[in-house]
């Protein structure tokens, strides 16, 4: 069964287009329930009428609803959204009664609300050829990750994509952006301790001494993405990742001509702008300087060419040389 | 007759055989980084690099010690050309090499105590030790220690300037390694030159000047 399906309560998984429309059909007849001097809105049928109590900074007390209810430290409990980070998201445009099953009323939700919610593939596999995800292949990738084989119970697609945030690379993004974001994503685990011992008994591992080898470490870091190395190459982006000891650490993969960048980060960029005349590897040349990877291949040409003549040149020179000495000698 | 002059004290010596070391690294780790391949390490990226910035940091220093002892020996007029005549003595010796040698011509310009290098050189080494190794150290610094460099530089990244004049700092300085090493044959055997950077001593005859020009090809004893 698909992880995905797993995440979702048992007696959800049959039912959920049911639950689905009954919940949109509620949600329009729904009204409010609690009597305050601010009211809310009479229903929850758009983004903005979810953020008048899930946007930070909102005052639940005005409502009557107790405020640990939102955000409870203690308990580890936020449900609050960050409306600028989630407008950005790739979900920013859905509503949230697309994912959320929050039954008729607007406050109290549905009993059991918190953990009711679509499952990726739900909509994933539905989508147009296009942006259509093969979701059983990336179950399977998932499967063979390090994450899934060591602690496949805490692991969902959630643990790493964040549907309130995650923006998946595209072509829109500057690369260092690109790089920032998805490195946060495994950063939140591997840089918290306290994020990284709620999931593993294992002592908290120093990225920074496990990377030790890497020169320029802080530079490479900023510069590309954690899974440039922690996932295998292959021709589509796959969600196996590796474990440190698996990881790439040929320098070469990404320092040549051929380098896996252009079939990973650089993969929107190499596309566009294969064209830009004079330099190999023209999209990375336009963000960055990567040695092996970023070159000028006309100074290229002619240094070659320079060297070769010169060498050539002095050895007719010293050739010439000899001859003559020996015309010389005999004469 | 023979005069022995010491015109290369120990220090000079030193300094110019372990830049030629540092440059045969620099040379070689360069190319093979800059030209990696996948499939054809030349030499093996992380153990190139390592070598490269390792040198490079040897370079400076040793370079740091250069200009501090020709300033502390004097040894830094020897660099310095004739303003006079200084266009007609460098193609002078320039004809000198293309033709003279050939036809067994005497040196314009032997080496003395007073003056080492002929115009030609002169010019050379000027350009070289006070023009292309700083870029070539200051580009190789910046490019180890980036956050010195700009985030952008028209339109691109900020580093890209810096590799393109430390690639065209380094081009020039190996073009320059490679006739400085056939120079070396020029003296008055093919080996001669060689000799005196490894012992100091460089043989003056009474008709130095007058001697005809080595064949390179030729034992070293044989033409000495």
């Amino acid at each position: 069964m698909p992880l995905f399906l797993r995440a979702l309560p048992s007696w959800l998984r049959p039912m959920r287009l049911d639950i689905l429309l009954a919940c949109i059909l509620g949600l329009g007849l729904a009204a409010p329930s609690v009597s305050s001097e601010e009211a809310i809105t009479d229903t929850l049928s758009t983004l903005e009428d979810c953020l008048q109590c899930h946007a930070p900074g909102s005052d639940l007390t005005k409502h009557n609803i107790p405020s640990d209810k939102l955000y409870d430290p203690e308990k580890k409990l936020d449900y609050r959204i960050d409306p600028i980070r989630f407008a950005g998201s790739n979900h920013g445009k859905l509503a949230c009664r697309i994912c959320h099953i929050v039954g008729k009323e607007v406050y109290p939700h549905l009993e059991g609300a918190k953990e009711q919610y679509f499952d990726c593939g739900y909509c994933h596999e539905r989508q147009t050829d296009e942006q259509k995800y093969d979701v059983e292949r990336i179950i399977a990738d998932f499967e063979k990750s390090v994450h899934y084989a060591k602690h496949a119970d805490r692991f969902s697609c959630y643990s790493c994509h964040d549907p309130h945030v995650f923006d998946l690379t595209g072509s829109e993004k500057a690369i260092a952006q690109v790089v920032r974001d998805d490195n946060d994503v495994c950063l939140e685990c591997h840089a918290d301790p306290i994020d990284f011992e709620e999931l593993t008994d294992r002592e908290f591992p120093v990225i920074r001494k496990s990377h030790s080898w890497l020169p320029q470490t802080e530079l490479h870091w900023g510069a590309v993405r954690c899974i440039e190395c922690h996932t295998p190459h292959t021709e589509i982006f796959t969600h196996e990742i590796l474990s440190g000891d698996r990881a790439e650490k040929n320098c070469v993969a990404c320092h040549s001509t051929d380098s896996i960048l252009l079939t990973t980060l650089y993969k929107y960029r190499a596309r566009e702008e294969r064209s830009r005349v004079g330099f190999v590897n023209a999209a990375i040349f336009g963000e960055a300087y990567v040695i092996g990877v970023t070159r000028n291949a006309v100074l290229d040409r002619w240094s070659v060419i320079i060297l070769i003549v010169l060498v050539a040149a002095l050895s007719a020179h010293g050739l010439l040389r000899a001859i003559f000495a020996r015309w010389r000698a005999r004469r | 007759m023979t005069r022995r002059l010491n015109l290369y004290p120990r220090w000079l010596r030193a300094w110019h055989w372990l830049n030629a070391v540092l440059f045969f690294l620099l040379i070689l780790t360069g190319l093979s980084m800059h030209f990696s391949k996948i499939d054809r390490p030349v030499v093996p990226f992380d153990v190139a690099t390592s070598i490269h910035n390792t040198a490079g940091i040897a370079l400076i220093a040793l370079y740091v010690i250069f200009l501090l002892s020709n300033v502390a020996s004097g040894n830094r007029r020897h660099y310095v050309p004739a303003r006079r005549g200084l266009i007609g003595d460098v193609l002078k010796q320039t004809r000198f090499y293309l033709l003279g040698i050939m036809r067994g011509e005497p040196h314009p310009f032997p080496a003395t105590e007073e003056r080492k290098f002929n115009p030609l050189q002169q010019l050379v080494y000027i350009t070289v030790m006070v023009f292309l190794m700083p870029v070539l150290l200051a580009t190789g610094v910046l490019l180890q220690v980036p956050d010195l460099a700009p985030d952008k530089f028209l339109g691109a990244g900020g580093i890209w300037p810096m590799a393109v004049a430390h690639s065209i700092a380094g081009f020039l300085l190996t073009a320059f390694t490679v006739v400085h090493i056939y120079l070396g044959t020029t003296g008055e055997t093919a080996t001669a030159l060689y000799r005196t950077m490894i012992t100091g001593r460089h043989e003056e005859h009474d008709d130095e000047g007058l001697r005809p020009s080595p064949d390179p090809l030729a034992d070293s004893k044989e033409g000495s």
